[in-house]
Protein backbone atom coordinates (compact mmCIF):
# COMPACT_ATOMS: atom_id res chain seq x y z
CA UNK A 1 0.00 0.00 0.00
CA UNK A 2 2.99 2.67 0.89
CA UNK A 3 4.32 1.63 -2.28
CA UNK A 4 1.02 2.42 -4.30
CA UNK A 5 0.92 5.62 -2.57
CA UNK A 6 4.56 6.56 -3.70
CA UNK A 7 3.63 5.09 -7.12
CA UNK A 8 0.37 7.48 -7.22
CA UNK A 9 2.53 10.38 -6.31
CA UNK A 10 5.75 10.15 -8.77
CA UNK A 11 2.90 9.92 -11.68
CA UNK A 12 0.81 12.61 -10.73
CA UNK A 13 4.65 13.80 -10.81
CA UNK A 14 4.62 14.91 -7.46
CA UNK A 15 7.94 14.82 -5.28
CA UNK A 16 8.22 11.86 -3.13
CA UNK A 17 8.66 12.39 0.55
CA UNK A 18 12.55 11.47 1.06
CA UNK A 19 10.89 10.34 4.67
CA UNK A 20 9.02 7.63 3.21
CA UNK A 21 12.29 6.49 1.50
CA UNK A 22 10.62 5.37 -1.58
CA UNK A 23 11.45 2.55 -3.34
CA UNK A 24 13.69 3.61 -6.62
CA UNK A 25 12.14 0.80 -8.85
CA UNK A 26 8.43 2.38 -7.61
CA UNK A 27 9.45 5.98 -8.40
CA UNK A 28 11.04 4.89 -11.85
CA UNK A 29 7.85 2.33 -12.88
CA UNK A 30 5.74 5.82 -12.02
CA UNK A 31 7.96 7.61 -13.79
CA UNK A 32 7.98 6.04 -16.79
CA UNK A 33 4.82 5.55 -16.97
CA UNK A 34 3.79 9.12 -16.64
CA UNK A 35 6.56 9.85 -19.31
CA UNK A 36 4.51 7.92 -21.95
CA UNK A 37 1.02 8.88 -20.77
CA UNK A 38 2.12 12.25 -20.79
CA UNK A 39 3.54 12.51 -24.21
CA UNK A 40 0.69 11.45 -25.63
CA UNK A 41 -2.37 8.73 -25.89
CA UNK A 42 -4.18 8.04 -28.90
CA UNK A 43 -8.03 9.16 -28.35
CA UNK A 44 -9.87 5.53 -27.93
CA UNK A 45 -12.74 6.87 -30.86
CA UNK A 46 -10.72 8.22 -33.69
CA UNK A 47 -13.65 10.92 -35.30
CA UNK A 48 -13.22 13.18 -38.41
CA UNK A 49 -13.93 16.90 -38.94
CA UNK A 50 -17.61 15.98 -39.67
CA UNK A 51 -18.45 13.44 -37.09
CA UNK A 52 -17.07 16.06 -34.43
CA UNK A 53 -19.49 18.61 -34.94
CA UNK A 54 -22.00 16.63 -35.96
CA UNK A 55 -21.82 14.99 -32.26
CA UNK A 56 -21.19 18.43 -30.59
CA UNK A 57 -24.50 19.69 -32.62
CA UNK A 58 -26.36 16.58 -31.42
CA UNK A 59 -25.27 17.58 -27.96
CA UNK A 60 -25.73 20.87 -27.50
CA UNK A 61 -29.21 20.50 -29.26
CA UNK A 62 -30.19 17.70 -26.87
CA UNK A 63 -29.13 19.61 -23.73
CA UNK A 64 -30.35 22.83 -24.50
CA UNK A 65 -32.68 24.34 -21.77
CA UNK A 66 -36.35 23.99 -22.23
CA UNK A 67 -38.14 27.46 -22.20
CA UNK A 68 -41.34 26.46 -19.51
CA UNK A 69 -43.84 28.21 -18.73
CA UNK A 70 -46.21 29.05 -22.72
CA UNK A 71 -49.36 28.41 -23.01
CA UNK A 72 -50.43 24.80 -23.03
CA UNK A 73 -54.08 25.05 -25.18
CA UNK A 74 -56.83 22.49 -24.94
CA UNK A 75 -54.24 20.14 -22.56
CA UNK A 76 -56.25 16.92 -22.66
CA UNK A 77 -59.16 18.45 -24.78
CA UNK A 78 -59.72 15.30 -26.54
CA UNK A 79 -59.48 13.01 -23.50
CA UNK A 80 -61.90 15.05 -21.68
CA UNK A 81 -64.22 15.17 -24.72
CA UNK A 82 -64.29 11.46 -25.04
CA UNK A 83 -64.81 10.53 -21.35
CA UNK A 84 -67.40 13.09 -21.77
CA UNK A 85 -69.22 11.52 -24.82
CA UNK A 86 -68.28 8.11 -23.43
CA UNK A 87 -70.16 8.58 -20.26
CA UNK A 88 -72.76 10.62 -22.12
CA UNK A 89 -73.80 7.77 -24.57
CA UNK A 90 -73.93 5.47 -21.47
CA UNK A 91 -76.48 7.26 -19.79
CA UNK A 92 -78.15 7.45 -23.21
CA UNK A 93 -78.23 3.32 -23.82
CA UNK A 94 -81.17 1.99 -22.53
CA UNK A 95 -80.58 -0.81 -20.89
CA UNK A 96 -81.66 -3.72 -23.06
CA UNK A 97 -81.20 -1.84 -26.13
CA UNK A 98 -79.21 -3.65 -28.71
CA UNK A 99 -79.39 -0.73 -31.42
CA UNK A 100 -77.98 1.54 -28.20
CA UNK A 101 -75.36 -0.34 -27.85
CA UNK A 102 -74.39 -0.80 -31.11
CA UNK A 103 -74.74 3.08 -31.29
CA UNK A 104 -72.26 4.00 -28.40
CA UNK A 105 -69.62 0.94 -30.17
CA UNK A 106 -70.46 3.31 -33.60
CA UNK A 107 -69.22 6.44 -31.34
CA UNK A 108 -65.99 4.91 -29.64
CA UNK A 109 -65.20 3.64 -33.05
CA UNK A 110 -65.86 7.56 -34.56
CA UNK A 111 -63.90 9.47 -31.47
CA UNK A 112 -61.04 6.84 -31.37
CA UNK A 113 -59.13 8.17 -34.34
CA UNK A 114 -59.58 11.07 -32.92
CA UNK A 115 -57.77 10.72 -30.57
CA UNK A 116 -54.70 9.44 -32.44
CA UNK A 117 -55.00 12.74 -34.25
CA UNK A 118 -51.61 14.38 -32.21
CA UNK A 119 -53.03 17.27 -30.26
CA UNK A 120 -51.70 20.64 -29.81
CA UNK A 121 -51.31 19.94 -26.00
CA UNK A 122 -47.96 20.79 -24.47
CA UNK A 123 -45.98 22.15 -27.16
CA UNK A 124 -43.02 24.33 -25.96
CA UNK A 125 -41.42 26.36 -28.71
CA UNK A 126 -37.78 25.98 -27.11
CA UNK A 127 -35.14 28.26 -28.06
CA UNK A 128 -33.06 25.35 -28.78
CA UNK A 129 -29.99 26.86 -31.53
CA UNK A 130 -30.45 23.53 -33.54
CA UNK A 131 -34.44 23.87 -33.17
CA UNK A 132 -34.92 21.60 -31.22
CA UNK A 133 -38.49 21.58 -29.95
CA UNK A 134 -40.08 20.47 -26.59
CA UNK A 135 -43.10 19.08 -25.87
CA UNK A 136 -43.90 17.90 -22.37
CA UNK A 137 -46.83 15.11 -22.02
CA UNK A 138 -47.24 12.70 -18.75
CA UNK A 139 -47.23 9.95 -21.37
CA UNK A 140 -44.32 11.11 -23.45
CA UNK A 141 -43.36 7.47 -25.46
CA UNK A 142 -46.89 7.19 -26.65
CA UNK A 143 -47.05 11.00 -27.71
CA UNK A 144 -43.80 10.54 -29.50
CA UNK A 145 -45.11 7.75 -31.22
CA UNK A 146 -48.44 8.88 -31.90
CA UNK A 147 -46.49 12.10 -33.26
CA UNK A 148 -43.96 9.97 -34.99
CA UNK A 149 -46.86 8.32 -36.89
CA UNK A 150 -48.37 11.90 -37.56
CA UNK A 151 -45.54 13.09 -39.21
CA UNK A 152 -44.48 9.77 -41.07
CA UNK A 153 -48.57 10.19 -42.50
CA UNK A 154 -47.60 13.58 -43.80
CA UNK A 155 -45.19 12.06 -45.85
CA UNK A 156 -41.70 12.73 -43.54
CA UNK A 157 -38.48 10.10 -42.99
CA UNK A 158 -38.92 9.42 -39.33
CA UNK A 159 -36.10 8.62 -37.03
CA UNK A 160 -36.76 8.08 -33.32
CA UNK A 161 -35.14 7.80 -30.74
CA UNK A 162 -34.95 7.62 -26.89
CA UNK A 163 -32.17 9.86 -24.58
CA UNK A 164 -31.64 10.22 -20.84
CA UNK A 165 -35.91 9.75 -20.27
CA UNK A 166 -36.34 12.25 -23.34
CA UNK A 167 -37.86 10.54 -26.23
CA UNK A 168 -37.25 12.62 -29.59
CA UNK A 169 -37.98 12.31 -33.13
CA UNK A 170 -36.07 13.72 -36.00
CA UNK A 171 -38.30 14.46 -39.17
CA UNK A 172 -37.09 14.97 -42.79
CA UNK A 173 -39.28 16.62 -44.96
CA UNK A 174 -38.93 17.41 -48.46
CA UNK A 175 -39.09 20.87 -49.95
CA UNK A 176 -41.61 22.46 -50.57
CA UNK A 177 -43.40 21.11 -47.99
CA UNK A 178 -47.19 19.29 -49.10
CA UNK A 179 -50.19 21.08 -48.35
CA UNK A 180 -51.63 18.96 -46.39
CA UNK A 181 -47.79 18.73 -44.40
CA UNK A 182 -47.84 22.04 -43.92
CA UNK A 183 -51.37 22.84 -42.36
CA UNK A 184 -50.76 19.60 -39.87
CA UNK A 185 -47.00 21.16 -38.51
CA UNK A 186 -48.76 24.39 -38.55
CA UNK A 187 -51.49 22.90 -36.31
CA UNK A 188 -49.33 21.64 -34.51
CA UNK A 189 -47.02 24.44 -33.89
CA UNK A 190 -44.47 23.21 -35.28
CA UNK A 191 -42.36 24.81 -38.29
CA UNK A 192 -39.29 22.66 -39.94
CA UNK A 193 -36.20 24.42 -40.08
CA UNK A 194 -34.91 25.38 -43.98
CA UNK A 195 -33.64 22.05 -44.55
CA UNK A 196 -36.87 20.49 -44.07
CA UNK A 197 -35.87 19.10 -40.59
CA UNK A 198 -38.33 18.97 -37.78
CA UNK A 199 -36.45 17.78 -34.22
CA UNK A 200 -38.96 17.54 -31.60
CA UNK A 201 -38.05 15.73 -28.26
CA UNK A 202 -41.21 14.93 -25.68
CA UNK A 203 -40.24 14.83 -21.55
CA UNK A 204 -42.45 13.50 -18.92
CA UNK A 205 -44.83 16.38 -17.76
CA UNK A 206 -45.15 16.96 -13.60
CA UNK A 207 -47.46 14.43 -12.73
CA UNK B 1 -14.64 31.91 -21.30
CA UNK B 2 -14.73 34.58 -19.05
CA UNK B 3 -15.77 33.24 -15.57
CA UNK B 4 -17.84 35.98 -14.81
CA UNK B 5 -19.82 36.00 -18.12
CA UNK B 6 -20.32 32.26 -17.05
CA UNK B 7 -21.70 33.16 -14.18
CA UNK B 8 -23.95 36.20 -15.02
CA UNK B 9 -25.25 33.92 -17.51
CA UNK B 10 -26.08 31.31 -15.08
CA UNK B 11 -27.72 33.61 -12.92
CA UNK B 12 -29.85 35.42 -15.49
CA UNK B 13 -31.54 32.04 -17.05
CA UNK B 14 -33.29 32.01 -19.81
CA UNK B 15 -32.15 33.05 -23.36
CA UNK B 16 -29.05 34.50 -21.41
CA UNK B 17 -28.21 30.39 -20.29
CA UNK B 18 -29.15 29.44 -23.30
CA UNK B 19 -26.73 31.55 -25.17
CA UNK B 20 -23.97 30.85 -22.59
CA UNK B 21 -24.33 27.17 -23.16
CA UNK B 22 -23.66 27.62 -26.60
CA UNK B 23 -20.86 29.87 -25.69
CA UNK B 24 -19.45 27.00 -23.95
CA UNK B 25 -19.76 24.62 -26.95
CA UNK B 26 -17.94 26.83 -28.89
CA UNK B 27 -15.15 27.78 -26.57
CA UNK B 28 -14.66 24.23 -24.88
CA UNK B 29 -16.84 22.27 -27.19
CA UNK B 30 -13.55 20.57 -29.34
CA UNK B 31 -12.32 20.00 -25.97
CA UNK B 32 -14.55 18.38 -24.06
CA UNK B 33 -15.27 16.22 -27.17
CA UNK B 34 -10.90 14.90 -26.88
CA UNK B 35 -11.23 13.91 -23.38
CA UNK B 36 -14.49 11.75 -24.16
CA UNK B 37 -12.86 10.44 -27.33
CA UNK B 38 -9.68 9.38 -25.06
CA UNK B 39 -12.11 7.45 -22.87
CA UNK B 40 -14.64 5.90 -25.13
CA UNK B 41 -14.91 4.57 -28.55
CA UNK B 42 -18.43 3.95 -29.16
CA UNK B 43 -20.07 7.28 -30.97
CA UNK B 44 -23.31 7.23 -29.08
CA UNK B 45 -21.77 6.89 -25.85
CA UNK B 46 -19.32 10.11 -26.74
CA UNK B 47 -22.66 12.13 -27.85
CA UNK B 48 -24.72 10.77 -24.19
CA UNK B 49 -21.54 11.61 -22.02
CA UNK B 50 -21.04 15.30 -23.73
CA UNK B 51 -24.72 16.18 -23.96
CA UNK B 52 -24.90 14.90 -20.12
CA UNK B 53 -22.15 16.94 -19.80
CA UNK B 54 -23.64 20.04 -20.73
CA UNK B 55 -26.90 18.91 -19.25
CA UNK B 56 -25.19 18.94 -15.97
CA UNK B 57 -23.53 22.11 -16.39
CA UNK B 58 -26.68 24.60 -16.63
CA UNK B 59 -28.50 22.73 -13.94
CA UNK B 60 -25.74 23.03 -11.50
CA UNK B 61 -23.97 26.47 -12.46
CA UNK B 62 -25.70 27.84 -9.86
CA UNK B 63 -22.60 26.21 -8.01
CA UNK B 64 -20.00 27.46 -9.22
CA UNK B 65 -18.16 30.15 -7.58
CA UNK B 66 -15.07 30.86 -9.94
CA UNK B 67 -12.16 29.26 -7.97
CA UNK B 68 -11.53 27.01 -10.82
CA UNK B 69 -11.60 28.15 -14.79
CA UNK B 70 -14.67 27.18 -16.41
CA UNK B 71 -12.76 24.62 -18.75
CA UNK B 72 -11.43 22.73 -15.22
CA UNK B 73 -15.15 22.50 -14.41
CA UNK B 74 -16.43 21.54 -17.24
CA UNK B 75 -13.52 18.95 -16.93
CA UNK B 76 -14.25 17.67 -14.05
CA UNK B 77 -17.94 17.20 -14.85
CA UNK B 78 -17.23 15.21 -18.04
CA UNK B 79 -14.63 12.78 -16.37
CA UNK B 80 -17.89 11.99 -14.00
CA UNK B 81 -19.87 11.14 -16.15
CA UNK B 82 -17.11 9.39 -18.28
CA UNK B 83 -16.88 7.46 -14.77
CA UNK B 84 -20.20 6.95 -13.85
CA UNK B 85 -20.99 5.60 -17.50
CA UNK B 86 -17.77 3.31 -17.80
CA UNK B 87 -18.86 2.03 -14.08
CA UNK B 88 -22.69 1.37 -15.69
CA UNK B 89 -21.13 -0.23 -19.18
CA UNK B 90 -18.08 -2.61 -17.98
CA UNK B 91 -18.62 -3.21 -14.14
CA UNK B 92 -14.79 -4.03 -13.36
CA UNK B 93 -13.97 -6.90 -11.23
CA UNK B 94 -11.19 -7.16 -8.62
CA UNK B 95 -8.35 -8.85 -9.40
CA UNK B 96 -8.08 -10.22 -6.41
CA UNK B 97 -9.98 -12.66 -4.25
CA UNK B 98 -10.51 -11.84 -0.49
CA UNK B 99 -7.11 -13.88 0.26
CA UNK B 100 -5.43 -11.26 -1.93
CA UNK B 101 -4.68 -14.19 -4.65
CA UNK B 102 -5.21 -12.89 -8.20
CA UNK B 103 -7.93 -14.72 -9.90
CA UNK B 104 -6.99 -17.99 -11.84
CA UNK B 105 -9.00 -16.50 -14.87
CA UNK B 106 -7.84 -13.47 -14.29
CA UNK B 107 -3.66 -14.66 -14.48
CA UNK B 108 -4.71 -16.77 -17.41
CA UNK B 109 -6.26 -14.06 -19.40
CA UNK B 110 -3.35 -11.27 -18.52
CA UNK B 111 -0.90 -13.84 -19.34
CA UNK B 112 -2.52 -14.65 -22.72
CA UNK B 113 -2.70 -11.17 -23.39
CA UNK B 114 0.48 -10.23 -22.86
CA UNK B 115 1.76 -12.99 -25.21
CA UNK B 116 -0.08 -12.31 -27.63
CA UNK B 117 1.21 -11.21 -31.26
CA UNK B 118 0.04 -7.51 -30.72
CA UNK B 119 2.15 -7.52 -27.11
CA UNK B 120 5.07 -9.46 -28.31
CA UNK B 121 8.17 -6.84 -27.36
CA UNK B 122 10.56 -8.39 -30.03
CA UNK B 123 7.71 -8.28 -33.08
CA UNK B 124 7.17 -4.05 -32.26
CA UNK B 125 10.82 -3.35 -30.53
CA UNK B 126 12.66 -4.49 -33.45
CA UNK B 127 11.12 -1.35 -34.59
CA UNK B 128 12.30 0.72 -32.09
CA UNK B 129 9.50 2.30 -31.53
CA UNK B 130 8.56 2.27 -28.03
CA UNK B 131 5.81 4.70 -27.74
CA UNK B 132 4.15 1.74 -30.13
CA UNK B 133 4.95 -0.89 -27.85
CA UNK B 134 3.12 1.51 -25.07
CA UNK B 135 0.68 2.55 -27.24
CA UNK B 136 -0.44 -1.52 -27.69
CA UNK B 137 -0.53 -2.24 -24.18
CA UNK B 138 -2.50 1.05 -23.55
CA UNK B 139 -5.05 0.57 -26.15
CA UNK B 140 -5.66 -3.52 -24.46
CA UNK B 141 -5.99 -2.04 -20.97
CA UNK B 142 -8.16 0.70 -22.22
CA UNK B 143 -10.41 -2.06 -23.77
CA UNK B 144 -10.75 -4.20 -21.10
CA UNK B 145 -10.17 -2.17 -17.95
CA UNK B 146 -10.80 1.61 -19.63
CA UNK B 147 -11.97 3.03 -16.43
CA UNK B 148 -8.40 1.96 -14.36
CA UNK B 149 -6.73 3.36 -17.59
CA UNK B 150 -8.39 6.58 -17.39
CA UNK B 151 -7.62 7.21 -13.63
CA UNK B 152 -3.74 6.10 -15.16
CA UNK B 153 -4.30 9.10 -17.68
CA UNK B 154 -6.00 11.36 -15.68
CA UNK B 155 -3.68 11.09 -12.68
CA UNK B 156 -0.42 11.85 -14.96
CA UNK B 157 -2.10 14.61 -16.60
CA UNK B 158 -3.93 16.39 -13.76
CA UNK B 159 -1.71 15.77 -11.21
CA UNK B 160 -4.36 14.74 -9.14
CA UNK B 161 -3.45 13.72 -5.37
CA UNK B 162 -5.05 10.37 -3.61
CA UNK B 163 -7.62 12.91 -2.28
CA UNK B 164 -8.57 14.25 -5.42
CA UNK B 165 -8.82 11.14 -7.05
CA UNK B 166 -11.08 9.70 -3.80
CA UNK B 167 -13.54 12.46 -4.96
CA UNK B 168 -13.37 11.81 -8.72
CA UNK B 169 -14.26 8.14 -7.84
CA UNK B 170 -16.86 9.01 -5.27
CA UNK B 171 -14.84 6.24 -3.10
CA UNK B 172 -13.52 5.99 0.04
CA UNK B 173 -9.88 6.64 0.95
CA UNK B 174 -9.23 3.24 1.47
CA UNK B 175 -11.21 1.82 -1.32
CA UNK B 176 -9.55 4.35 -3.51
CA UNK B 177 -6.12 3.19 -2.43
CA UNK B 178 -7.07 -0.71 -3.21
CA UNK B 179 -8.32 0.89 -6.86
CA UNK B 180 -5.23 2.44 -7.30
CA UNK B 181 -3.51 -0.62 -6.18
CA UNK B 182 -5.56 -2.75 -8.78
CA UNK B 183 -4.12 0.28 -11.47
CA UNK B 184 -0.69 -0.52 -10.88
CA UNK B 185 -1.11 -4.03 -11.21
CA UNK B 186 -2.72 -3.92 -14.38
CA UNK B 187 -0.40 -1.67 -16.06
CA UNK B 188 2.47 -4.02 -15.21
CA UNK B 189 0.64 -6.69 -16.78
CA UNK B 190 -0.79 -4.95 -20.19
CA UNK B 191 2.22 -2.92 -19.95
CA UNK B 192 5.16 -5.48 -19.25
CA UNK B 193 6.48 -5.16 -22.64
CA UNK B 194 6.80 -1.96 -22.52
CA UNK B 195 8.03 -1.05 -19.51
CA UNK B 196 10.98 -4.11 -20.12
CA UNK B 197 12.00 -2.64 -23.33
CA UNK B 198 12.50 1.40 -21.66
CA UNK B 199 14.01 0.28 -18.36
CA UNK B 200 16.41 -1.80 -20.49
CA UNK B 201 16.86 1.53 -22.34
CA UNK B 202 17.36 3.34 -19.00
CA UNK B 203 20.09 1.25 -17.63
CA UNK B 204 18.35 -0.25 -14.85
CA UNK B 205 17.06 -3.79 -15.85
CA UNK B 206 14.29 -5.44 -14.20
Amino acid sequence: MKHDDQWLRALAGQATDQADSPDPATALEARLLRQALTAGVHPAADLSEAQANQLLSAALAGAAPKRAGTRTFCDGCVRRWRAFLTLGAGQWVPASGLAGALGLLALVLIINPLANEPDEAGILRSAGPAGLQSITDPQPLARRDQLALALTGWGADVQRYERLGRYGIDAQFELPLAPAAAAGLKRLGLKPDSAGVVKVEVVQADR
Amino acid sequence: MDKVRFMQGCAQGGAALNRMLQDVQTAFGKRLLWEAQQALRDLGAIQDVLQETLIKAWRYCGDFRGESEVFSWLRTILQRTIVDHLRKTRPEVPLQDDANQVHEEVELALIAAANSQAHDPLAVASSGDAQRLFDAGFDQLRAESPLAAMVMLWVARDQLSMEELAALLDRTPGATREYVSQCRKKARVYLAPWYRLVRDAEGTGP
